[in-house]
């Protein structure tokens, strides 16, 4: 009766199963030993891979990465009001007649309390969004 | 399963504590497998952090079609593969397993290897002279103790590649642990 092949050595050890309790052909006794020495091995951890602290500095790049994501945002916002702001004053001055901007004056004008509250809804808006990615990250 | 999608749905409510558990809970597969593919533990440490942001911007795309292991490993398995790309090209993707044999042939004094004396040891010295999908299969079966199906989801290699692999592997592992096995009498 022909002994077992190294493919069907690795085959039962890979199914957790000793040689004989299968009733397959006889074994040859040393290739078995190392087999089983090999798969012990392989199973062992290795000692050269080190993954210490490894959450600690992965939740602390997530918080440097969301807080520099912030940052940029506001940057973006801030320009984005400059801008707006250069491009009316541009407008006003070369398309609007002094009567049309007297009139856009007159409306801001009357209007100013509902403006100003819908500017300080928008401001208040960015500080509790602020506040929470805050909360958030401070986890 | 049910633990897990409670903690998955509190990271993605921006819940970094829940995010700190799940780091905690795969840091040895990802250490592991990223480890023996990259060889390089100041890379592997910058990769395995990269590894699990990656799973933090994506978490959000998870459907529960296969299991979280798997899909955090198959992350860390395309991370670590295009590092080694960028790192050193194609040449160390090769499946050519001639120098490793060759080292073998050559090999005298297997314990001019080793510091540790232990057969762990030694098969770990010899696993990193593996080609890399070879280090990745015996990773992925042996210490992260995925299936077949699941390393062909992982690696995207079909079965039967990820089986040859692992035969051929342990084959050539086992000839030379035999030898170091005589040779420590």
């Amino acid at each position: 009766m022909k002994e077992l092949s190294d493919e069907e050595f690795q085959q039962i050890l890979g199914q957790q199963l000793e040689p004989d309790e299968k009733g397959v052909p006889p074994v040859n006794e040393q290739d078995a030993v190392i087999y089983r020495a090999l798969f012990n091995a392989l199973a062992e951890e290795p000692l050269d891979i080190q993954n210490a602290n490894l959450a600690n500095a992965v939740i602390n790049e997530i918080k440097l990465r969301e807080q520099k994501a912030e940052a940029t945002r506001y940057i973006l916002l801030i320009t984005a009001i400059v801008i707006a702001g250069l491009l009316f004053t541009y407008f006003a001055a070369n398309y609007i007649s002094p009567a049309e901007l007297a009139a856009i004056f007159k409306f801001i004008n009357i209007y100013k309390w509902v403006l100003l509250f819908l500017v300080f809804c928008f401001a208040m808006i960015q500080v509790a969004d602020s506040s929470l990615v805050k909360k958030k990250l401070a986890g | 399963m049910q633990h897990e999608e409670e903690i998955i749905c509190s990271v993605l409510n921006g819940d970094l504590r829940a995010f700190k558990v799940l780091v905690t809970q795969y840091e040895k597969l990802v250490s592991y497998m990223v480890g023996r593919i990259v060889q390089n533990q100041e890379d592997a440490r910058d990769i395995s952090q990269e590894v699990f942001i990656k799973v933090y911007k994506n978490l959000g795309s998870f459907k529960f079609q296969s299991k979280l292991s798997t899909w955090i490993a198959q992350i860390a398995y395309l991370t670590a593969i295009n590092h080694l790309k960028k790192v050193s090209g194609k040449r160390n993707l090769t499946d050519d397993i001639a120098d490793f044999e060759n080292h073998h042939k050559t090999t005298d004094n297997p314990e001019t290897l080793l510091i540790r004396k232990n057969n762990a040891a030694f098969i770990n010295k010899q696993i990193e002279q593996l080609p890399v999908h070879y280090r990745t299969v015996l990773t992925l079966f042996h210490l992260n103790e995925f299936s077949y199906t699941e390393i062909e989801a992982i690696t995207g290699m079909p079965e039967g590649t990820v089986k040859n692999y692992l035969y051929r592997a342990r084959k050539l592992l086992k000839e030379k642990l035999e030898l170091y096995i005589k040779q420590q009498g």
